[in-house]
């Protein structure tokens, strides 16, 4: 039976991030706990959220794309890659020469057959006007750490370091790579013994995708022996 | 009167509903917490307390008195108040909260009808959730032209059955 000194012992802490952007390459902390030597946290819920995944947008105007054409096909040269094969599935809108916004699809067959180095084809468009910028607007999320999801949550023990990602595995990890709500196995928590600093984050582990997250939880603190 | 024992306590398990005092912009709502629920476990919703701080146009803070009453300003959904918070089943955020509807009944909608606190009355039925989904606590801005700030905090106890 619980004893209300039982009770009186057992604290319950919330882990509540309403709905946030989380950019890409960023992570935040949610919460830390100092557990001490004879104390024990338990992580009894953690759900993640993904409300929604918005690809970052690349502007050529910073590669200096200029526009040229041979046997009739429009081609951009830039002074580094502008489109790579990660861009695959991605999106570009550029302007044509009357001023009408136009828009494209980033095929393989376009990166295969069109791409090298130095110039991209937009497309056999000779209408497209000189000096104009193209935006991609990226696809597919590219991951820092592939192991894990574009964003996960979990906790990390000895503290979390927040300017050099990604920091390793975190346990009692929940993640998503499209928008849905998720949560860590109900069934399975995550026990830890004190002493010990225990974190916990969300990460956005993509370097070209902003995502809306919320994360709800909550964990117990109480000390070892009240555990039984 | 019953007795609960370590385990059964276990099987309890109070999910927080918080969001920090935060400006939400004419028209626009947020997700304030997402509960994903699993089969064998359900919901018990009793307590929420959503808080109105300010509302303001362009900047400038409205007078509490009067022009923040819903008779003098122009409301999406004219039944529901300066703002609400109630829980939306398998949400999309792009889908406007207006027009759908809201798991519970009337009394399950927090509705702000002015600058102030309100509270789901705890005293009434407890709202319980046992089909499997993921349900969400959708905040509203339920003006057209004005921002609020608003706090939310509450709660929602997740039983393993």
């Amino acid at each position: 039976m619980i004893t209300f000194a039982h009770l009186n012992e057992l604290l319950t802490m919330p882990i509540a991030l309403a709905q946030t952007e989380l950019r890409s390459g960023d992570s935040l902390t949610l919460a830390t706990i100092p557990v001490k030597a004879s104390q024990v946290v338990t992580i009894n819920w953690l759900g993640l959220h993904v409300i929604r995944a918005m690809p970052d947008e690349r502007t050529s105007g910073v590669t200096t794309a200029t526009r040229y054409t041979e046997t009739g096909i429009t081609y951009v040269s830039t002074n580094r890659p502008f489109f790579t094969s990660s861009d695959i599935g991605g999106m570009i809108r550029w302007t044509d020469a009357g001023g009408s916004s136009q828009s494209g699809a980033l095929t393989t067959s376009i990166i295969l057959d069109w791409v090298d180095e130095t110039t991209v084809k937009v497309g056999s468009d000779s209408t497209i006007a000189a000096r104009q910028f193209f935006t991609l607007v990226q696809g597919t999320p590219l991951k820092e750490s592939t192991p894990l999801d574009a964003v996960y949550c979990g906790a990390f023990t000895h503290g979390f370091e927040q300017t050099q990602l990604p920091t390793g595995h975190p346990t009692n990890l929940v993640g998503a790579n499209t928008p849905l709500a998720t949560i860590y196995d109900p069934h399975q928590r995550g026990l830890y013994y004190g002493p010990v600093t225990l974190s916990l984050a969300v990460v956005n582990n993509t370097t070209n995708f902003t995502f809306d997250v919320s994360v709800t939880g909550c964990c117990k603190l109480h000390a070892v022996d009240s555990h039984s | 009167m019953g007795y609960i024992n370590q385990s059964q306590l276990d099987r309890i398990i109070d999910l927080p509903v918080a969001l920090p005092m935060a400006k939400i912009q004419a028209a626009d709502w947020l997700i304030v917490a997402t509960v994903h629920l699993p089969t064998s476990m359900q919901l018990t919703y009793r307590w929420l307390c959503l808080q109105v701080v300010e509302a303001s146009r362009n900047g400038v803070a409205l007078n509490i008195d009067d022009q923040c009453l819903p008779v003098n300003l122009q409301l999406t959904n004219p039944n529901r108040g300066l703002a609400y918070i109630g829980i939306l089943e398998n949400y999309a955020i792009n889908t406007s909260p207006n027009a759908l509807s809201f798991v519970g009944t009337a009394v399950d909608l927090v509705i702000a009808t002015s600058i102030g606190v309100t509270t789901r009355d705890h005293t009434l039925a407890d709202l319980v959730i046992t089909t499997p989904g993921d349900y969400s606590f959708v905040l509203v801005n339920n003006c057209k032209d004005i921002d609020l700030k608003v706090l939310v905090n509450g709660m929602i106890r997740g039983s393993f059955l």
